[in-house]
């Protein structure tokens, strides 16, 4: 146990350093660029997790609200239209999606994709400033909408797998924990 | 009398771009643009999700036809394709109903843009009819990739797959979106 939570640590430690450098490659820089970001990761999936405890319809809104407003972000970066605070807002994403899964938050389906929709403006924002300078741009995007879209899936298959809330509060807090550990600067 | 001036322009445009256009079966077959399978495919999730499959019989011979109008639309056919497959794909998301004929429209107007686009606005004469006929016959392939599978899933398991399909459509959009964007900064030719 201890072995393979070592194993993940080393795994996602040089991702963490990674994940906003430049990128200069196609689509699996695109699938790997969410993926190697423990901050992007955690957030997406807070995100499923979040749809799985709310139940239908946020079960598939959640995830498909979110691309939509992440694509809206990326087109500002494209655009190079100023939004202020990206990373911070990125950090604070992992932390407030945590806490409302860790609390269970019940919140009616409007609020909820309200929520998630002005966090994933600043996470599109992040990718879409980088996409310019990728060697193929549209690879590049292909593989990061599919990349964020497949780690909400796991939120959604990890609310729908895992049996009891302890469990769910525990991943919450966790997720919550790593949201704030990089809004700290700890991580 | 302006606007006139804008049309030996367009057409002028098109032998510049005509030695990148496939030439033969294979290739046409081979080249569909990573760009123009946005609209193609979302087109298709759009038809497979409002439950309207007789329209793609429709959508077929609008890809032919944009090959013919192509001269017409000039070299901006791309963005207005894929403007037009943003629009199908966040129908197909979103699960609106249109009004009277306009997912028709829609999907007509789609086609008939892609078809355009995929000879970058050359037009027909630009190109060998062996080569035309591989690319509409990969644009068909790609419009009608969507619904058949859809109805292939949607047959076994019709809830999670209406779900799938909409989810996969938020996604066709945000790339879309993201393509249409890049084509306007410059990135993408």
């Amino acid at each position: 146990m201890t072995r393979m939570a070592l194993l993940l640590a080393l795994l996602v430690a040089p991702g963490a350093a990674l994940a906003h450098a430049a990128t200069t490659g196609g689509l699996v820089s695109g699938l790997s660029h969410p993926v190697l970001g423990l901050d992007h990761v955690v957030a997406m999936v807070a995100v499923g997790l979040w749809g799985a405890i709310l139940g239908r319809p946020a079960l598939w809104m959640l995830p498909v609200a979110f691309p939509l407003v992440m694509a809206t972000g990326g087109v500002l970066g494209i655009l190079g239209v100023p939004l202020p605070g990206v990373e911070t807002a990125i950090a604070l994403s992992g932390m407030a999606l945590g806490l409302l899964v860790a609390f269970m938050v019940r919140l009616p389906i409007a609020l909820a994709c309200g929520i998630v929709g002005v966090f994933a403006l600043f996470h599109g924002y992040a990718h879409g400033t980088e996409l310019p300078a990728s060697a193929n741009p549209l690879a590049f995007a292909t593989g990061f909408v599919t990349s964020t879209g497949l780690l909400h899936l796991v939120g959604v298959g990890l609310g729908g797998l895992v049996r009891g809330r302890p469990v769910l509060r525990m991943l919450g807090a966790g997720i919550a924990l790593t949201g704030g550990a990089f809004l700290a600067g700890l991580a | 009398m302006r606007r006139a001036a804008w049309l030996p322009l367009a057409l002028a445009a098109a032998p510049a771009w005509a030695h990148d256009l496939p030439q033969t079966f294979g290739k046409g077959l081979a080249v569909l643009p990573g760009p123009l399978l946005l609209p193609l495919l979302s087109l298709g999730l759009m038809l497979a999700v409002s439950g309207r499959l007789r329209l793609l019989a429709g959508a077929v011979p609008a890809i032919p036809l944009g090959f013919v109008a192509a001269p017409w639309i000039g070299i901006n056919a791309d963005i207005l394709a894929l403007g037009a497959g943003l629009a199908c794909a966040i129908l197909a998301t979103t699960g609106l109903p249109l009004a009277g004929t306009g997912h028709g429209a829609l999907a007509l107007g789609t086609a008939l843009l892609a078809g355009a686009a995929l000879t970058h606005g050359a037009g027909w004469l630009a190109m060998e009819l062996s080569a035309l006929l591989g690319l509409a016959l990969a644009g068909t392939g790609a419009m009608a990739l969507p619904p058949v599978l859809g109805l292939a899933l949607l047959a076994r398991w019709p809830v999670p797959a209406r779900i799938g399909l909409r989810i996969g459509a938020s996604w066709l959009a945000a790339i879309g979106a993201l393509a249409l964007s890049l084509t306007f900064a410059g990135p993408l030719p």
